[in-house]
């Protein structure tokens, strides 16, 4: 099974060669040998396995013993578990987000344009969390958001003790603080990503409308956000996927999914059931899903892009 | 009008350090909690200590063994880097120069691979380790770990390479008769550098902090735990205190500082495309 997936696309990348080999830029035959290794590894590593998962998600899997056929059995399973339904309503809760996620490093990112000092300091100061371990980062959260931890401490010696509370372990609230501790990783890269964009836009598109009155919220709007329309698709499309794929290590160490299920992410629920429960024909079956919504999350993406674009295009029209 | 333009700039240089708070109180956090008495900690622990002591990092380092993480985790990031960084460079090179039908789908689908989420392959790549009495080996886990960022790192490479090289530099390399693997020596790799120290940068991150790759594969062997990991397992014990949680974290954090200090040019100038210059 393994094997076959692994030779496969090599197979066809054979079979087409001869016919339509150009000799200009390729340099022939012996290019290929360039493209193996890219090809290998993420064959056997990523999609040789994760065909193999497909395949045992219809099966009673019993990894290292004996798995029996059950056809669907796994999905109906899942599909009629109320605590499935509640990751994935989680997974969607996160995403709510969004708008949080894309919005404040692009007005940042606006803001540091211009009239700031030293604004390459404070973008390096904002991008720090994206180079530290999402895990040991998390567990410094965890202390400081624990019942008795400096930020309750922190809210009862200003007077406001009313709102200190179990920021991590109390239902209604442990979602939001998830939501902005992933505002907080990826808010550097975010402004990173965006000043690069809007430092291709034309200096004199500001100037012009500044001496139309245009003030700082109108050319955000109108000009700013326009202009680097794909850097912010594209910076969404990331943020969706990172909920999806890369919400693991901060899950595990700040709340282990609790209370409860009310923060489990897909990504950790799967991990869970597989390592430490031993679901393991059902945890094949949630992988499955998982990869289906992302794929479902890339066609909303793509289609996004193609209506954004046709838009443009019936302006340059009419205009 | 520079009376306006001077007061705005106060405003927003006011505001753009205001937003460094969040960034650094954890760290400042981080740092005196891992420093100061228990005792201390415990009377006010939003406040600024009042107390040093090592006392914290030395007892985390003996009893997680984090001189032996450290260097299995470094291990770990080497092998990953050394993987990701040479398979990138030439699948990279490859794209930029191969102009067949099928080469734009191909690298759709491979570069696709960033997408597919980690524990639905890592999964049965544990089973597959586990059967043949691969898990609890670093260098298994550098190379997945390594294959895992290789979907962005090659496609990171090709982007790259299709503005920095022009078709006419490959051009007059190949009618000089170079073959194919001197223009890749000569040209290809020279010209990719910028890119490939960015995604080596990042490679080495991503290694250096995962927790899911070795959580799943190196959790049967104690002597193959890294940093991550040792510091995660540490705070699970009843007798480690949060001074020895810190002490564990802050010994983890700092290699990342450090490449961060090191790479932050290369990083930014892989993300920023130039623009930080």
């Amino acid at each position: 099974m393994t094997a076959t997936a692994d030779t496969a696309p090599a197979k066809r990348v054979r079979k087409q060669k001869p016919s339509r080999v150009q000799a200009g830029l390729g340099g022939g035959r012996p290019a290929l040998v360039l493209l193996i290794p890219v090809i290998v590894l993420e064959a056997a590593i990523l999609f040789a396995p994760l065909l193999y998962i497909a395949y045992r998600s219809f099966f009673n899997w019993q990894p290292g013993g004996v798995s029996e056929f059950n056809g669907f059995d796994n999905y109906v399973e899942l599909f009629s578990d109320p605590a499935f339904w509640q990751v994935v309503g989680n997974q969607f809760f996160y995403l709510l987000g969004l708008p949080l996620w894309v919005i404040a490093p692009l007005l940042v990112a606006f803001m540091l344009r211009e009239r700031v000092k030293a604004s390459g300091f404070f973008r390096s100061v904002y991008f720090l969390p994206a180079v530290m371990s999402p895990a040991v980062v998390a567990l410094v959260f965890r202390a400081l958001l624990s019942v008795d931890g400096p930020v309750n401490a922190l809210l009862r010696t200003v007077g406001l003790g009313e709102l200190a509370r179990p920021w991590l372990s109390d239902e209604a609230m442990v979602k939001p603080v998830i939501i902005l501790l992933v505002l907080w990783a990826g808010f550097g890269t975010g402004v990173l990503i965006f000043s690069s964009a809007l430092s291709a836009i034309p200096k004199h598109l500001f100037e012009a409308a500044r001496l139309d009155g245009v003030g700082f919220w109108g050319e955000f709007w109108h000009i700013a956000v326009p202009s680097i329309r794909n850097a912010v698709v594209l910076w969404m499309i990331f943020q969706v996927i990172s909920i999806f794929l890369f919400m693991f290590s901060w899950v595990y160490v700040l709340t282990r999914g609790g209370p409860g299920l009310s923060s489990a992410t897909m990504d950790f629920a799967i991990y869970q059931e597989f390592m430490r429960f031993g679901f393991f024909g059902t945890a094949a079956a949630q992988s499955v899903v998982l990869v289906l919504l992302i794929l479902a999350c890339a066609g909303i993406g793509a289609l996004v892009i193609r209506l954004l674009g046709r838009d443009r295009a019936g302006k340059k029209v009419s205009a | 009008m520079s009376n306006r333009t001077h007061r705005g700039a106060g405003f927003r240089t006011t505001i753009a350090a205001l937003i460094t708070v969040p960034f650094i109180v954890p760290f400042v956090f981080l740092i005196s909690t891992a420093v100061r008495e228990r005792s201390d900690y415990v009377s006010s622990p939003g406040g600024l200590p009042k107390s040093f002591t090592l006392d914290h990092i030395v007892e985390a380092w003996q009893e997680a063994d984090l001189g032996r993480a450290l260097v299995n985790t470094l291990i770990m990031c080497v092998v990953a880097c050394l993987v990701c960084g040479t398979t990138s460079l030439a699948g990279g090179y490859f794209f930029r120069v191969a102009r067949q039908r099928w080469t734009g789908p191909l690298r759709l689908l491979l570069g696709a691979g960033y997408a597919i989420p980690m524990v639905a392959w890592l999964i049965p790549v544990f089973v597959i380790a586990a059967q043949a009495g691969w898990t609890g080996n670093l260098f298994v886990a550098g190379v997945i770990s390594g294959v895992s960022s290789l979907p962005f790192g090659f496609y990171f490479v090709h982007t790259f390479l299709q503005q920095s090289l022009s078709d006419e530099v490959i051009e007059a390399t190949t009618l000089d008769g170079a073959g194919v693997f001197r223009a890749f020596l000569y040209i290809g790799i020279p010209m990719a550098m910028p890119a490939l120290a960015a995604v080596l940068a990042l490679t080495f991150v991503w290694s250096f902090g995962d927790l899911l790759i070795a959580s799943t594969l190196l959790q049967s062997n104690t002597d193959s735990y890294t940093l991550t990991l040792a510091a995660t397992t540490l705070t699970t014990r009843e007798d480690i205190n949060l001074q020895g949680q810190a002490a564990a974290a802050l010994v983890s954090l700092l290699p990342t500082l450090i490449v961060f200090a090191v790479a932050q040019k290369a990083l930014k100038q892989g993300f920023g495309g130039g623009s930080e210059k």
